[in-house]
């Protein structure tokens, strides 16, 4: 999602930027982890996150709110090793 | 091989008996169409995956086939170079795939692939800490691996060559040391060309070789996962058959006794 539409979307409110996979996103206030997952396409089997280094279980993506320059990593399995 | 053998001819890990002792990397598989025909080929105890930050396009297609052939997944820590990076990388397969056992790798740069000892047992012991089963990645170093016995490994695993190179058992005598003073399952890992070095690192007493690259980058990767299955059984009854030693001398395999003698010899022996 581009920060144009983003801006559209959300009408400028409570916006703010996040890092997910080295990339920085735009998220809005009151935005879940579940729902920007889903929004980036992220949100397949196997797929597991740390916020700010920890790790946030499947269990918690839908009641945690994602914040102002939360960093994020979305790993899953891939061929390797 | 350590003394954790059971009584099926299998190895034992960390309690967990697996019969085949060829774990199968996925490295190197670029056609995800013949990796079901690779695995059912290859029958390992183990396939290994590596956690790789997701991108819509990668979703969905590979966990899926892996996920079906219902063969016990080794997630591992491949690409981290440093010990936290291995740590949290090892925490997010834990979440992803619900296991608690790693193949840990902790490499030093991206020229060498070797593992950097240091980081490595730093993560080691971090990970076991949190209840980790650590199968560790290392060099064909003894000392460093009974160091990684010492802080609680349930497997050693050290190279036989570089990542990818395909040379073989570059120390075999390593190795070897490696094997006498472990009481944990030695895997060979890596530099694995083709399956006589399976064979030979069962021979050494190897209770299992890791293979990525000989099998998933052969011209026939299924027929060759076939081949790697069929050397680490033979090399496995091999070693326990107990082969025999190295001579510098010629010894006759037949008995010299009762031989014919030609005529010239017999009246040699008669005029004398």
């Amino acid at each position: 999602m581009t920060k144009h539409n983003m801006v559209e979307k959300t009408d400028g409110i409570g916006i703010f930027s996040v890092v997910v996979n080295g990339r920085k996103i735009l998220s809005r206030s009151g935005e879940s982890v579940e729902e920007l997952i889903a929004r980036l396409g992220f949100a397949g089997r196997g797929t597991a996150i740390a916020r700010n280094s920890e790790i946030l279980p499947r269990s918690s993506w839908k009641s945690t709110v994602v914040v102002d320059d939360d960093v994020f990593e979305v790993l899953a399995p891939q061929a390797g090793g | 091989m350590s003394q954790a053998i059971s009584s099926n001819g299998g190895f034992i890990i960390a309690g967990q008996v697996f019969t085949s002792r060829l774990l199968l990397g996925t490295g190197g598989i670029t056609n995800l169409e013949i990796l079901d025909a690779v695995i059912a080929a290859a029958e390992p105890s183990f396939v290994t995956v590596a956690m790789r930050r997701v991108s819509p396009e990668h979703q969905g297609s590979f966990f899926e086939i892996i996920e079906r052939q219902k063969v016990p997944i080794l997630p591992n820590t491949a690409g981290c170079f440093t010990a936290s990076e291995a740590v949290l990388t090892a925490k997010l397969a834990r979440e992803a795939l619900s296991t608690d056992w790693v193949k840990l790798e902790v490499i030093a740069d991206e020229q060498s692939l070797l593992p950097d000892p240091f980081e490595l047992l730093l993560a080691a012991e971090e990970l076991i800490d949190d209840g980790f089963r650590v199968l560790a990645y290392t060099n064909d170093d003894p000392i460093l691996a009974s160091r990684l016995e010492g802080v609680g490994c349930s497997a050693v695993m050290p190279l036989g060559a570089p990542i990818g190179t395909g040379l073989g058992l570059l120390n075999p005598y390593n190795i070897e040391l490696i094997v006498a003073n472990a009481r944990v399952p030695v895997i060979l890992d890596a530099g694995i060309g083709t399956p006589s070095d399976a064979v030979h690192a069962l021979e050494l007493g190897c209770d299992a070789v890791l293979v990525a690259s000989a099998i998933t980058r052969a011209n026939d990767p299924v027929s060759m996962a076939r081949a790697f299955s069929l050397g680490v059984q033979s090399g496995a009854i091999a070693y326990r058959s107990g082969r025999i030693p190295r001579l510098t001398s010629a010894v006759p395999s037949s008995s010299m006794d009762g031989r014919l003698e030609m005529l010239n010899s017999v009246r040699s022996q008669i005029d004398q």
